[in-house]
């Protein structure tokens, strides 16, 4: 098993696969360590980023840190994946919102969605007619 | 306290910062920022860039690291 934590000159380095972690949960993870850690990512060879950590604080031990830093990846990949798999219901519950303060909003939408109806109508029967009148000259 | 990851250059030490993980726009606009109390030497070396300052201290280069996840978040 690869070495979770290697230590070089008072950082520690920590090797996580991309694939695992996306590149956004890295960046909020580092984000979050700020008050604590300096933070420096760096790409290693088979799609992992190298995240080295240097305490802020004295006598801050870097395996704490280390697991803190992990706690707080998985707590971003998480808040990322719910946000994606909720992205469609918090959409309609916005909108539901947004339409039930302002009726106005509600009558709005029904009006341009008729009109894009009517649109893609007319574009249908245009394409209809081009058919139709290539196939006549054919004949 | 030692830099593991500062690079030695024949104009000094810099930082090596790969593209895609740190927008070069982004290290750009902080160079701007602050170049008026700093020396900022800025390198395109194809997929990564470095970035040297001038008798730059570690804690000058820290700031460099710090400014980009702060950028990111925002």
């Amino acid at each position: 098993m690869q070495k979770a934590l290697v230590k070089v000159k008072g950082w520690g380095k920590l090797s996580i696969n991309t694939k695992v972690y996306p590149l956004q949960t890295l960046y909020s993870a580092g984000y979050a360590f700020m008050d604590k850690a300096y933070v420096y990512l760096d790409t290693e060879p088979g799609g992992r980023v190298a995240v080295w950590i240097y305490p802020k604080a004295k006598g801050a031990k870097l395996e704490t840190l280390a697991m803190e830093f992990s706690e707080e990846l998985l707590n971003y990949a998480h808040y990322f994946s719910s946000l994606k798999v909720n992205a469609e219901s918090t959409k309609l519950l916005l909108q539901r919102a947004l339409f039930s303060a302002a009726p106005s909003l509600a009558k709005e939408a029904e009006e341009k969605e008729i009109q894009d109806l009517i649109k893609e109508l007319e574009q249908e029967e245009k394409d209809e007619q081009t058919k139709a009148a290539k196939k006549k000259k054919r004949t | 306290m030692t830099i593991p990851f500062l690079v030695s250059h024949k104009a000094g030490r810099c930082l090596k910062f790969n593209k895609t993980l740190y927008p070069q726009e982004t290290l750009r606009r902080f160079t701007e920022a602050h170049g008026a109390d700093r020396d900022f030497v800025l390198k395109d070396e194809g997929r990564s860039f470095t970035v040297g300052i001038k008798d730059g201290t570690d804690e000058e280069y820290l700031d460099v690291l710090q400014y980009f996840l702060a950028v990111r978040k925002a």
